[in-house]
């Protein structure tokens, strides 16, 4: 028996080695040179950033540089889960919304020395985008794209309305009568005997075209979703006040844009927010003919153009009660872990990949607006290529009628207060006041 | 039987009482066999439901992805086209899958694959073995706190797998076995709860005398158990095998974390950049229902060869 003991100890000895030695080695860095990894969620993208690797790599011949690619998904698991764990990349694509986080418990690196070195011209970008990724002074990251919002419409059902591109260039909307972008809405939306929504007879309860599409509740910032409307009535998401944020949800020019939006869906022209999040959603719809507008970003032209029975044409954003049109100017930067084992390497690579050099790269792709306001006239030129003409987009920037998402610590609880609270009102189970309470949480986060 | 009655009727001469019996008989006969039809009827009816969603799945992974949404009733691929094919199995260029409106990632199948079988192969094998010899263990060995240890084994079939996820993926990244084929296997090399439990129970019901007769003629442990135990228990074992197989293959959640490198990474992790690239952007449907089925064809391939053993051994009823 014991014999028999030993036997069995040796074998699993055995066993157990042999499963680690058929592991494979992980890779070393080779003398000098240092590898640095590159994360991004974007698949569309990283041909594009393949190319900028490549390019740093010929002026940088002493670093290579590795680009992986995780679904938006399971990206941010990775991240959090790889700063942890020590395993994170050295340089990623970060989001404003994660953006601080990561610098309120100091899991990035600033970029200041690196700006001030290679004297990089902050003012190349596009307004407002490196205030986004500024927290205390200190700067994070180099803005590498710019996403703004527009109209999409469905080419072949505005000309059946009797429309034309024109009448869609100067629309306004406003919160007693919806104005002229409300018109147009109504007269885009079909019931299902053909009778168009400004026209006696038309039954709401049995919509077969919305003229206006519907992406969800937004939560707090409603992005594409109600945030033009609310900014273009004369309204901003917070102000400082004695140096501490202090939200607007209680405005009454929020709360006026907020009810003429629902207005929209209660007169049978948007959808319900129940019918909007059930089943497939927003773009799908539209590709399946169910809307005739949809408001959508820059970053989902290619995808809306793509669609086989459905010719758009971008048309820009209304013009509110302000007299301008507020659109949401949004980018992304790349961060630098802090578990990196090459700071310096790591802050070469960023100031490269915010520069004109590589987003120029980007911009041949005509998968996204790159940042630097220089280089809006390439961007134009590859889109055209694939049939887009992004010039909606471009004019909203070049008359300044763009606003940024709030960047704020603790932005998560202040979405976990608003979502709940938006989608009980654009549900209607919560009157318009509700608001005012859901504003006084808000505010409570920061006293 | 009503026929029999009949055709027993002499010279076709029938008489009052057996003509009444025959309608009656009729009636019944065309009642059962509107039955029949009705339990055919509802047996094509699960059966379409069941198949359906696979169906579907075919149908969406030869279409173009721009066409679906237009086409959503059409029961045919919309705009029937095998690019979904080329992109998953890696032979599609990056300026052809964007025009496709397809995933751009690239995609080194075959090395997928083989890390695949690797992990699912380590694994079956392993925790097989393992599992047999501890089920033997608690079935037909008698040793202090048997009970005790089998019930603690019991009761770690009850911890969900997600709390163990850190604290492995803590311990494996300090042993440096990230990124290798022994980190993926490791947690679940040895044992699994179920397992043991399993086979345990077909143990039991092996008759004591053939192992009492093998002491007597001075066979040890480890030669009644290759021996004897294991031959007679083959269809259990090969149950759990293909279970465990199956298990292995289809992991995602692990492998994700432990297993990022090209050279170690599964398939299921590979295909998951079929999924939604951007956070409002919808996933490379025809991508993702390519790669689904071309990530099932072997399980289903392995299931189609061994699913009779399958379904004898949950017949077995341990009796001999």
């Amino acid at each position: 028996m014991k014999k028999q003991r030993l036997i069995a100890a040796a074998m699993a000895a055995v066993a157990i080695s042999g499963a680690l030695a058929g592991c494979s080695a992980s890779g070393t860095d080779s003398g000098d040179k240092v590898n640095l990894s590159y994360w991004l969620w974007d698949a569309n993208q990283q041909p594009a950033y393949k190319a900028c690797a490549t390019a740093f790599t010929k002026a940088n011949p002493d670093i290579d540089v590795t680009v992986k690619q995780f679904g938006w998904d399971d990206y941010w698991s990775q991240i959090t889960t790889g700063l942890v764990s020590g395993t994170a990349p050295d340089v990623f694509t970060g989001h404003s919304s994660y953006f601080p986080t990561f610098v309120e418990k100091h899991q990035i690196l600033p970029i200041d020395d690196v700006v001030k070195a290679d004297d990089i011209n902050l003012k190349q970008y596009e307004t407002g985008l490196t205030a986004a990724w500024t927290s205390g002074k200190k700067l994070y990251g180099l803005p590498k794209d710019v996403g703004l919002a527009a109209m999409y419409v469905n080419s072949d059902m505005l000309e059946k309305a009797g429309l034309t591109a024109d009448d869609l260039s100067n629309l306004e909307w406003n919160p007693k009568d919806g104005g002229t972008f409300e018109k147009t809405i109504a007269h885009l939306t079909l019931d299902a005997k053909g009778v168009r929504g400004d026209e006696p007879g038309f039954d709401k309860s049995n919509v077969a075209v919305y003229g206006l599409g519907l992406n969800g509740d937004g939560g707090g910032l409603g992005e594409t979703i109600w945030g033009q409307y609310a900014e273009s009535n004369d309204w901003t998401y917070l102000d400082e006040k004695g140096g501490k944020p202090h939200f607007n949800y209680d405005d009454k020019n929020f709360l006026d844009a907020i009810s003429w939006f629902k207005g929209l869906s209660d007169k049978g022209y948007m959808p319900t927010l129940e019918q909007a999040v059930s089943g497939i959603g927003q773009q799908d719809s539209y590709g399946a003919g169910k809307y005739a507008m949809i408001s959508e970003g820059s970053w989902s032209a290619s995808t809306l153009f793509g669609y086989k029975d459905v010719k758009s044409i971008i048309a820009p954003l209304p013009l509110g009660p302000s007299g301008h049109r507020a659109s949401p100017a949004n980018g992304l930067a790349d961060n630098i872990a802090v578990t990196t084992k090459h700071p310096e390497q790591s802050k070469k690579l960023v100031a490269f990949l915010g520069s004109k050099d590589c987003q120029s790269l980007v911009a041949k792709q005509a998968v996204v607006f790159p940042a630097i306001a220089d280089l809006s006239d390439a961007t134009k030129k590859a889109y055209e290529a694939k049939g887009i003409d992004i010039s909606p987009f471009l004019e909203t920037v070049d008359k300044g009628d763009i606003y940024s998402s709030p960047s704020v610590a603790n932005w998560a609880e202040v979405n976990a207060i608003m979502t709940p609270a938006m989608q009980a009102y654009l549900g209607g189970s919560a009157p318009l006041d509700s608001f005012v309470d859901a504003n006084k949480q808000v505010n409570a986060l920061y006293n | 039987m009503t026929s029999v009655l009949e055709k027993t009727t002499l010279g076709g001469q029938t008489p009052a009482a057996p003509r009444s019996m025959s309608a009656a008989d009729r009636k019944r006969r065309v009642r059962r066999r509107l039955w029949k039809i009705g339990a055919w009827i509802i047996l094509g009816a699960v059966l379409l439901v069941t198949l359906f969603p696979f169906y579907w799945m075919l149908r969406t992974s030869f279409s173009t992805n721009g066409a679906l949404p237009g086409q959503s009733t059409n029961l045919l691929p919309a705009d029937f086209t095998l690019d979904a094919y080329r992109r998953v199995l890696g032979l599609s260029t990056v300026s052809d899958s964007l025009q496709q409106g397809g995933s751009t990632a690239s995609i080194n199948f075959w090395i997928y694959l083989r890390n695949s079988v690797v992990v699912a192969t380590v694994t079956t094998v392993f925790q097989t073995l393992f599992s047999a010899m501890a089920a033997y263990a608690f079935a037909r060995l008698r040793w202090p706190f048997r009970s005790a240890v089998f019930a603690l084994f019991l009761g770690a079939m009850l911890v969900p797998p997600i709390f163990t996820t850190l604290p492995n993926f803590v311990l494996i990244r300090d042993l440096g076995l990230l990124n290798t084929y022994a980190g993926i296997v490791l947690p679940g090399l040895l044992m699994s709860p179920f397992a043991i439990f399993f086979l345990r129970q077909f143990f039991l019901g092996i008759s004591t005398e053939v192992e009492e007769a093998a002491k007597i003629d001075g066979a040890g442990y480890f030669r009644i158990f290759f021996r004897i135990v294991v031959p007679m228990s083959w269809a259990p074992i090969s149950t759990l095998a293909l279970l465990t197989y199956i298990g292995s293959w289809n992991d995602y959640f692990w492998p994700l974390l432990v297993g990022q490198n090209e050279n170690v990474r599964v398939l299921t992790v590979a295909l998951g950049i079929f999924r939604a690239q951007t956070p409002n952007g919808s996933p490379d449907w025809a991508g993702l229902m390519a790669a689904t089925f071309i990530a099932a064809l072997p399980v289903m391939l392995i299931f189609a060869l061994l699913g009779r053993k399958v379904i004898n051994s949950i017949g077995f009823s341990g009796i001999k």
